[in-house]
């Protein structure tokens, strides 16, 4: 009898599992519904209410969701410029869902949100790419670019003189240079520009900052070898109608940012931003006691203006047009040095940097239909500086102009081709006086860099087995006016393996022009001489990775583990030598071996959308063989490990941010050749950097107070001789660690919708 | 009792099946089919053709091939809750010219369905 009964209850159970186990998706399309037509609508995000679960309609608006087992379904549609929908779901397998167009009044309703997510990788792009977001910005004082990359540790802030604060962003150890700037996807940080390039950009004017790592596309240039930062800034149909902050430090550093953004015209298809910035100087502060300011007295005023109409991704014109303009002033060196009568002179040390810097750029096409569009990609910009570096009078003005354009063909459905022509103007003029010469330098007079270079290129994306493999090869031909041609090819490979993974292959050469002074800033702040042993030819080098991501999205989290390893190897490549002689500085090409291993592995945990943990490790080996021996290259931690946290309570009224980086130690400059005084050792020291924040938000106001560098590590008097700053052996470029210590800040961000 | 417990889960089943085929009567599935259009003057009419289709309701999606004696095979992806392939042709028939509004060219000549 019991058997009987178990036996038909086992029936039971397996035929209750069987048919509960069906159909565990919802299928739909996601539709537009605008005054003149309904169309399908991309881009839609569709997710269950009170859960995690979300996705994203494609091209043709079709979605697919795991169905949830909630008895109350609720289905959130939305998209940005569309009135946002919830969906009751009953026993449906397919819905058609339309969404209808906002009222270009409350538009801005539905534009301001931010989205969840902090930074990610992107998991869609064939070439790995780390999306530090909006939101993630937040979790930082975030001033300029160069303060943006605390909560992560592919990009490595390096100061290169201490007495302007100048910094490079350096990617898999190799310097600044190495790595493609972009604004808007445009190149207008180079050579001149690209040395305070990276500060001048407000943190507040950012949407996202994309990071890649290694080879990436032909598209944007021969440039890129060892990565490519691609700043976006914020959106003029996306971002707030007004935004406002305002920030202050200990040192009594003060930054003032406003935005506005509204649509203009009688069709309010114009949508328009205007951003300005300023910053006014710290206080005098010297807390190690070498005489020298800590931090030099900033003074920039900066506006923007960002004009867009149409979208790249609907039929028909478009067009981005940026305008921007840049005043700074630098003021660096002893702190009794006077800029008005003393600049130049040796009655004190001083370092001022004053340039003026207009850019303009567009990215204007016309979308045919869903097979061609052509767009037109043009930017010039200008830089004017005048500045001092002790007695060394360095000015310069340059002109950069970037034209490209291309025809987009997408073809059999799966691929899609971009071919066009490209042109690179630069020209650099700077000159060299010293005021006063008492260290005999020889290399004062005027010196012309130009660069003319008309290019072609074309590159194709392949997508097979239902977009489980993304192919992109690409190649470009370039031809530099004095060297001939270069042929850059690239190609990168992007895997999906089994549910959760995905493998990034990339393999590619990139080369360069090299501006000596603009690029080597150290050189004009050193007292060494400097000889020219070689004209300078362009770097070249070969670079290879790979990538593996691992994904889990549960119900309450996400999980996020990324591992990469890349390679560099420089065919020629340029650098000073500065080992040789501790009084002169040799410039030469090297064609010798030199290479950079980069490996970092990280690992990202999002709880609940309240906790949010990032840890990752790097470890980098950059060296050059000279005379059979290897030499690490300086100030390149071989192990920096970061660590993150944030915190954010339902209640969306507090939130706590903090991160830790421990830094390896680096090996320093050679200085076997100098007198006892003046040697440092071999190596630095390993040190750890503590930064928090705490933000409290109220309605459409946040304030936050933060601390840089918790614990106070300090590199102590980081200028070497720097009680004789007029005499040999003065460097201001050995700078390892942290040199101003402790910094408290505090903020607020208010907007209005 | 062993009639009981019988009729019980004999009863249960038929109620579980009898709501199950409901269920599945209304379950969707994704069919292909092959639709070959005649009609078509010039390779742009395909895109505009393409766009019209993706813009119905219970379309995934639509490939064509390249045009061959003014005949094209649209490959249309398609919800069987939506859509039945009879009505493929009412809906490009009733399709209008790209250039002129009032003439309704493309013809069906033959639908084709497809394994999935």
């Amino acid at each position: 009898m019991n058997s009987i009964k178990l036996k038909y209850l086992a029936v039971l159970i397996f035929c209750f599992l069987f048919f509960t186990v069906q159909a565990q998706q919802l299928r739909g399309k996601i539709f537009s519904q605008t005054q003149s037509s309904k169309k399908v609508l991309a881009q839609a995000s569709i997710k269950w209410h009170n859960s995690d679960s979300g996705t994203i309609s494609n091209a043709n608006g079709v979605f697919e969701i795991p169905l949830i087992a909630d008895t109350l379904k609720k289905l959130i549609v939305s998209h940005i410029g569309f009135k946002a929908d919830t969906i009751l779901i009953k026993n449906e397998t397919y819905v058609s869902i339309t969404l209808m167009e906002e009222e270009i009044a409350s538009l801005k309703e539905v534009l301001v949100s931010t989205g969840n997510k902090f930074s990610f990788i992107s998991s869609t792009n064939p070439i790995k790419t780390e999306v530090i977001t909006q939101k993630e910005l937040t979790k930082s004082a975030c001033c300029d670019l160069a303060g943006c990359f605390e909560t992560q540790i592919t990009v490595q802030p390096q100061t290169t003189n201490v007495v302007t604060n100048t910094k490079e962003l350096r990617i898999l150890g190799l310097s600044g240079i190495y790595n493609q700037l972009l604004f808007d996807g445009m190149p207008l940080m180079q050579g001149l520009t690209q040395t305070y390039g990276i500060s001048n950009i407000q943190g507040s004017l950012v949407d996202n900052i994309y990071v890649v790592k290694g080879t990436n596309s032909v598209l944007q240039g021969f440039e890129s070898i060892s990565g490519q930062i691609n700043v976006i800034p914020k959106s003029p149909e996306k971002t707030d109608k007004l935004f406002i902050n305002m920030y202050m430090n200990s040192f009594l550093e003060k930054h003032f940012n406003v935005n506005y953004a509204n649509n203009v015209g009688a069709t309010k298809k114009w949508n328009m931003l205007l951003a300005a910035h300023v910053v006014q100087p710290a206080q005098t502060t010297d807390r190690d006691g070498d005489n020298f300011l800590d931090l030099p007295k900033l003074t920039r005023y900066s506006l923007y203006n960002k004009w867009k109409y149409g979208s790249e991704t609907t039929v028909g014109f478009f067009t981005n047009i940026g305008l921007r303009i840049v005043n700074e002033q630098r003021v660096g060196g002893q702190i009794n040095f006077d800029v008005a009568t003393q600049k130049g002179t040796t009655l004190s040390y001083g370092q001022t940097v004053n340039y003026v810097q207009p850019e303009l750029y567009t990215r204007t096409g016309y979308k045919f239909n869903d097979k061609h569009a052509i767009v037109l990609i043009a930017s010039t910009h200008q830089q004017n500086q005048e500045s001092y570096f002790g007695t060394l009078k360095y000015n310069a003005n340059q002109v950069n102009s970037y034209f490209n354009l291309q025809h987009e063909f997408n073809w059999q459905n799966q691929s899609n081709l971009k071919y066009g022509i490209s042109y690179r103007h630069q020209i650099l003029n700077e000159e060299i006086a010293f005021t006063n010469n008492s260290l005999m330098r020889t290399y004062d007079g005027k010196y012309t860099t130009k660069l003319n270079v008309p290019g072609v290129f074309a590159e194709n994306t392949t997508k097979l087995n239902n977009d489980k493999i993304v192919w992109i090869v690409g190649i470009r031909l370039d031809k530099h006016q004095q060297y001939g041609t270069y042929l850059t090819p690239r190609s990168l490979l992007k895997i999906n393996v089994g549910k959760n993974g995905t493998l990034r292959a990339s393999v590619g050469t990139g080369w360069r022009q090299v501006n000596l002074f603009s690029e080597n800033i150290n050189l004009l702040a050193s007292s060494r001489d400097v000889i020219f042993e070689e004209t300078i030819k362009p770097e070249q080098a070969f670079n290879w990775g790979i990538n593996y991501t691992y994904k889990i999205i549960g119900n309450n989290f996400d999980l996020n583990i990324s591992a990469d390893y890349f390679q560099t190897q420089f065919q020629n490549q340029f650098f000073p030598d500065y080992d040789r002689d501790a009084k002169k500085a040799f410039i030469r090409n090297f064609t010798g071996n030199s290479t950079s291993n980069s490996f970092q592995i990280e690992a990202s945990i999002r709880y609940n959308k309240i906790l949010e943990s990032k840890i990752g490790y790097s470890n980098l080996d950059v060296f050059r063989v000279e005379n059979n021996m290897k030499n690490v290259l300086p100030f390149n931690p071989s192990d920096r490990v970061m660590w993150e946290f944030s915190y954010r309570p339902t209640n969306d009224k507090w939130f706590v941010d903090a991160n830790i980086h421990w830094v390896g130690t680096q090996r320093l400059p050679n200085t076997s050749n100098s007198p006892t005084a003046f040697r440092a050792p071999s190596f630095s020291k390993s040190y750890t950097v503590v930064n928090a924040q705490i933000t409290h938000k109220v309605k459409e106001l946040e304030i936050y107070v933060g601390c840089e560098n918790l614990f106070d590590f300090r590199q102590l008097k980081p200028i070497v001789n720097w009680q004789n700053p007029f005499d040999d052996y003065f460097d201001t470029s050995s700078v390892w660690g942290p040199t101003r210590g402790r910094e408290v800040y505090i903020g607020f961000r208010w907007r209005m919708k | 009792m062993k009639k009981i417990v019988k009729t019980i889960v004999i009863f249960s089943f038929i109620v579980f099946k009898t709501s199950t085929l409901k269920a599945q009567a209304t379950v969707d599935s994704i069919k292909t089919v092959i639709v070959k259009v005649s009609g078509i003057h010039c390779e742009g009419d395909m895109p505009e053709l393409k766009e019209l289709l993706i813009n119905k309701e219970g379309i995934d999606d639509v490939f064509f091939t390249s045009l061959k004696n003014g005949s094209s095979n649209f490959t249309i992806i398609y919800h069987t809750s939506v859509l039945k392939e009879t009505q493929f042709k009412a809906i490009i028939e009733k399709i209008p010219s790209c250039s002129n509004a009032k003439v309704f060219p493309y013809k069906v000549k033959n639908i084709v369905i497809k394994n999935n």
